[in-house]
């Protein structure tokens, strides 16, 4: 358990900047980009979105 | 501006605190796999970059979008454990939707039909990548450099199977 937990950690090391990047990414579109545009555009409701 | 900056940090936030706890466990998850799963068999399977082996990349990543979020820890993992770069870069957008739970919501979107089709030109739009990913490196266009837990800690990975198989840089 322990090995496995440490390859975790590695690999959030790895990962996590990238998935940092990512959530600044959706902030700065939810902020920027206006939500009945994306509707418009997508023909889904924004809010049906539930994640990232 | 700085209202805009402080929004922008918020937002993110609020998307992150909304499902931390799934890329938590999907980095659990894939410290299981990688110490899990016997490598020798994964490579034989993952390992290479013919058109072979992208296609049944593409039809795994499908299949990957088991756990929300946990795609990308899953393909750490599996790249970790010697799946080929071409195979990582064909799991990855084949997975068609995050999770199954959206994966419903696409199906009662757009209804069976279009949701195969869907899925199968993600699977043939994930695959192209990944043999157009196969060709560069072949060609050695691209640098074919990997790092992996054996080069990030090379004393724990000292003698094995990873360190034998020259995962290091050139």
């Amino acid at each position: 358990v322990v090995s496995a937990l440490t390859y975790s950690y590695t690999f959030l090391k790895l990962g996590g900047p990238w998935l940092a990047l990512g959530f600044l990414g959706s902030g700065i579109a939810k902020t920027l980009l206006p939500s009945d545009a994306i509707t418009a555009y997508s023909g889904i409701p924004y809010t049906l979105f539930p994640s990232p | 501006m700085w209202e805009t900056v402080l929004q922008i940090v918020v937002e993110s936030a609020q998307f992150f605190l909304k499902v931390w706890y799934w890329i938590a466990l999907g980095f659990v998850a894939a410290g299981f796999i990688r110490e899990l799963v016997p490598q020798r068999p994964l490579v034989r399977m993952l390992g290479g970059s013919s058109s072979g082996t992208i296609v049944k990349a593409s039809v795994l990543g499908v299949f990957a979008d088991f756990l929300p979020h946990s795609s990308l820890q899953l393909a750490i993992s599996l790249f970790d454990l010697g799946a080929s770069r071409a195979t990582i870069l064909t799991v990855l957008p084949s997975t068609p939707w995050l999770c199954i739970v959206e994966s419903i919501s696409l199906l009662s979107f757009t209804g069976l039909g279009l949701f195969l089709v869907i899925v199968v030109m993600t699977m043939v739009a994930a695959a192209a990548g990944g043999l157009i990913l196969a060709y560069l490196e072949k060609e050695r266009i691209i640098e074919t450099w990997r790092p992996t837990t054996a080069t990030i800690n090379p004393q724990r990975h000292r003698g094995s199977k990873a360190a034998e198989a020259g995962w290091s840089r050139p």
